[in-house]
């Protein structure tokens, strides 16, 4: 007669500490890489965007400066220079930063997929004594878990 | 969402002090670029650095002031939403214990889970969103706009002017967002469908090589999910951006604006800096609040779900009894009168196996009597128990115990009676003790008489020796009962279904596993101790039941014969098929 796993005994609690964090990042930022081209320019582009916002402000700055107090000091010509300059730096700023969410999320997606296709792939292909010692709720749990990311 | 505030009630003085607590630390927020415009335009001009060092210490004490209020409302709000949701997750669990098996075949297992997990989950989620932005979001907006207002009236306008337009923004957005949102979670809910296939019928899908199909079409659903999740992001994605835009296109003007009103000597330089905070402020409280709606959204779809389920009446109604069915029915121990049930009445969610029904039952028998079920599979003998325990209503006809109709008994009282096994049932990961005990408190002798009568006994007593584990009683079984052997778990049920010394013992398919000798030893041990218990036997084997009071010979729902074995040996043509291909088994 077979002894009951030690796991068995009791229902512990899901949270499980993987045995080498390390690795498991490792393996998981692999799939990051399944789409590198795609997140280099994810990365460029994030800078760009965030330099881009960062002239706003900067520009805003100059502008204020020409403020001047009392009246009549103001510079117009200083104010108006930096203002036409900030509309267009914001509205670039915002065209970046969308097409900067739009590419993540592609990204994203195409690594949730893979990720869910192996995590389908692995789960079908385990040995049936894995599903007789495993309560199907617990691999459901899991399971949906990833799936849902 | 009414159901869900009155979880919230009991919290109210918590919610109240938290609010109050996360109002204060908000206004704090809400002073710092006003002291800063104060600095710039009153202070610094008189070149008092004293002063300057003064207000500047004043500025530091109210942004602590407001981190720490708003960290300890924070917490306390995040304490309020988890006690709502375990409250709340209880009662839906209580909820669903009491469900009918109509019922919860209406709902359908994998919803009933979701509606347990994910959507308790979204509930929780807006609870404590409500209480951190929804409480500080509009504070800033509205406090904001009337600390502007005293600065400066005209660039306030400006500030005013371009709220609307976001609200809009964020308006279309969501409008057209949230239903793709919805379409993208009812592929995920097909996608955890197919896991869930996928686990439970582990067995049949590799026995078939199915494998390959299953992941195909897992990787469709998957691509299905992916496409529409990124058009709802895409859509969605727009909000932040076109927000950022509009609120420092607002700031330009604020700049060109100001610089007019200062020139004529309307304004100072100190406001517009101010001014210039505020609006970052607002920003981020309106890009709270649209997450504060979405959220929202999210969680009173879940919250709909949830007290669909709460809402739910009873549909095992008790009725009152009439006096009349004791008169006619007083001889009787079970009697049934016509009865015709289908699965399929309205069941949205439509399982092949549910497709059995019963049409047109009648039997009667007496206390102490046995009563045995045959016929081939789909036949509807399980369906015969699912309605004398009242997991299901009958449709047509009706049910008596001791006279009575049963649905003229509380369902608790009513199945107290019973000792069942049930198809596959279940063995749990615990003791074989707590196996047959199942929490009812029985003493250890009940315990041990069920488990000889079952003819348990023997192995219960091999158990777990030479392992130098926990034996005997004490013995650990594994989950699903991995570390027995068929027949073992099917006399660990029996012993657990006779322990309660039940007044009608139902067996359901529960000796297939034994051997002759075992299976006629029960019989022996049943009809000894067990002359009073009226015992309704379904079986595979005509020797399961051939020496049974009554047999009842099911076919496609239907009655086909009625009698004892000679009887029907006699009288009923598919009594005499089933018998004649089991003939040589024995």
């Amino acid at each position: 007669m077979q002894q009951p796993n030690q796991n068995n005994k009791l229902p512990k609690g899901n949270i499980e500490k993987p045995k080498d964090a390390k690795s498991v990042l490792l393996r998981l930022s692999q799939y990051l890489f399944y789409s590198k081209w795609l997140l280099v320019l994810a990365i460029l582009l994030a800078i760009t965007s965030n330099l881009l916002a960062l002239v706003g402000p900067m520009l805003s700055g100059y502008a204020i400066d020409a403020i001047e107090p009392g009246v009549g000091a103001v510079d117009f010509k200083i104010v108006t220079y930096y203002t036409t300059w900030m509309i267009l730096f914001y509205i670039l700023s915002s065209l970046f930063t969308y097409a900067l969410s739009v590419l993540m999320m592609h990204i994203s997606q195409r690594v949730t997929k893979k990720l869910r296709n192996d995590v389908f792939t692995k789960l079908v292909d385990l040995p049936i004594g894995y599903f007789d010692t495993h309560q199907s709720g617990d691999i459901i749990s899991r399971i949906s878990f990833w799936l849902l990311l | 969402m009414k159901t869900i505030l009155q979880y919230l009630k009991p919290y109210s003085i918590r919610m109240l002090f938290g609010f109050l607590i996360k109002v204060t630390g908000t206004l704090m927020d809400l002073g710092l670029p006003w002291v800063l415009a104060y600095i710039i335009d009153e202070v610094i001009p008189k070149g008092k650095v004293s002063h300057v060092l003064y207000w500047g210490l004043g500025m530091l004490l109210l942004s602590f002031g407001a981190r720490i209020g708003n960290i300890i409302a924070n917490r306390m709000a995040g304490r309020v939403a988890g006690d709502t949701i375990k409250r709340l997750r209880n009662d839906l669990f209580e909820k669903i214990q009491q469900l009918s098996g109509a019922q919860v075949d209406f709902f359908s297992i994998p919803s009933l889970v979701s509606r347990m997990t994910s959507d308790t989950y979204n509930i929780h989620q807006m609870i404590g969103m409500m209480q951190r932005m929804g409480v500080r979001a509009p504070i800033i907006i509205i406090g904001g706009i009337l600390i502007t207002a005293t600065l400066d009236p005209v660039l306030t306008l400006i500030l005013a002017g371009t709220l609307p337009l976001l609200g809009l923004v964020v308006y279309f957005v969501t409008k057209k967002g949230i239903p793709m949102y919805s379409a993208g979670q009812e592929a995920s809910d097909q996608m955890v469908r197919i896991v869930r296939e996928n686990i439970s019928g582990i067995r049949v899908i590799k026995a078939l090589s199915k494998t390959d199909y299953e992941k195909g079409r897992f990787a469709q659903n998957n691509e299905a999910v992916v496409e529409k999740e990124l058009k709802a992001g895409i859509t969605m994605a727009i909000i932040k951006p076109a927000m950022n835009l509009l609120l420092n296109l607002g700031l330009t003007l604020v700049v060109i604006i100001g610089a007019y009103r200062v020139n004529s000597g309307l304004s100072e330089t100190g406001k517009i800096v101010a001014f210039l905070s505020y609006f970052t402020m607002i920003l981020n409280a309106v890009l709270g609040i649209t997450k504060v709606f979405t959220i929202y959204s999210k969680a009173s779809a879940s919250a709909r779900r949830i007290s669909k389920v709460l809402r739910e009446e009873e549909d095992l109604i008790t009725v009152e009894f009439l006096d009349s069915d004791i008169e006619i029915h007083k001889d009787f121990h079970i009697v049934f009168d016509n009865v015709s049930f289908t699965y399929n009445k309205s069941s949205i969610n439509k399982n092949p196996d549910d497709t059995a029904s019963i049409i047109n039952i009648s039997f009667s028998i007496k206390k102490g009597e046995s009563l045995g079920i045959i016929g081939s599979t789909g036949a509807g003998k399980t369906t015969l128990v699912n309605l004398i325990m009242r997991f299901y209503d009958v449709d047509k006809g009706a049910i008596y115990i001791n006279g009575k109709n049963i649905k003229s008994y509380p369902i608790q009282e009513l199945r107290k009676w019973f000792g069942v096994v049930f198809q596959n049932d279940s063995i749990f990961a615990d003791t074989v003790k707590e196996n047959i005990d199942l929490s009812r408190g029985l003493s250890f002798e009940e315990i041990e008489h069920s488990a000889k009568d079952a003819q348990a006994y023997d192995f219960i007593m091999q158990l777990g020796f030479g392992d130098g584990e926990d034996t005997g009683y004490d013995y650990l079984v594994a989950t699903k009962g991995l570390n027995l052997s068929g027949g073992q778990k099917q006399r660990l049920l029996i012993s657990r279904a006779l322990a309660g010394r039940p007044e009608i013992l139902i067996l359901d398919d529960s000796s297939s596993a034994l051997d002759y000798k075992t299976d006629s030893n029960l019989r022996k041990a049943m009809k000894e101790h067990f002359s009073t218990t009226t015992k309704i036997v379904i079986a595979q084997r005509i020797s399961s039941i051939r020496n049974m009071d009554h047999i009842l010979v099911l076919d496609d729902g239907s009655l086909v014969g009625y009698g004892n074995h000679e009887e029907l040996l006699q009288t009923c043509e598919i009594y005499q098929e089933i018998y004649q291909s089991q003939m040589g088994d024995e």
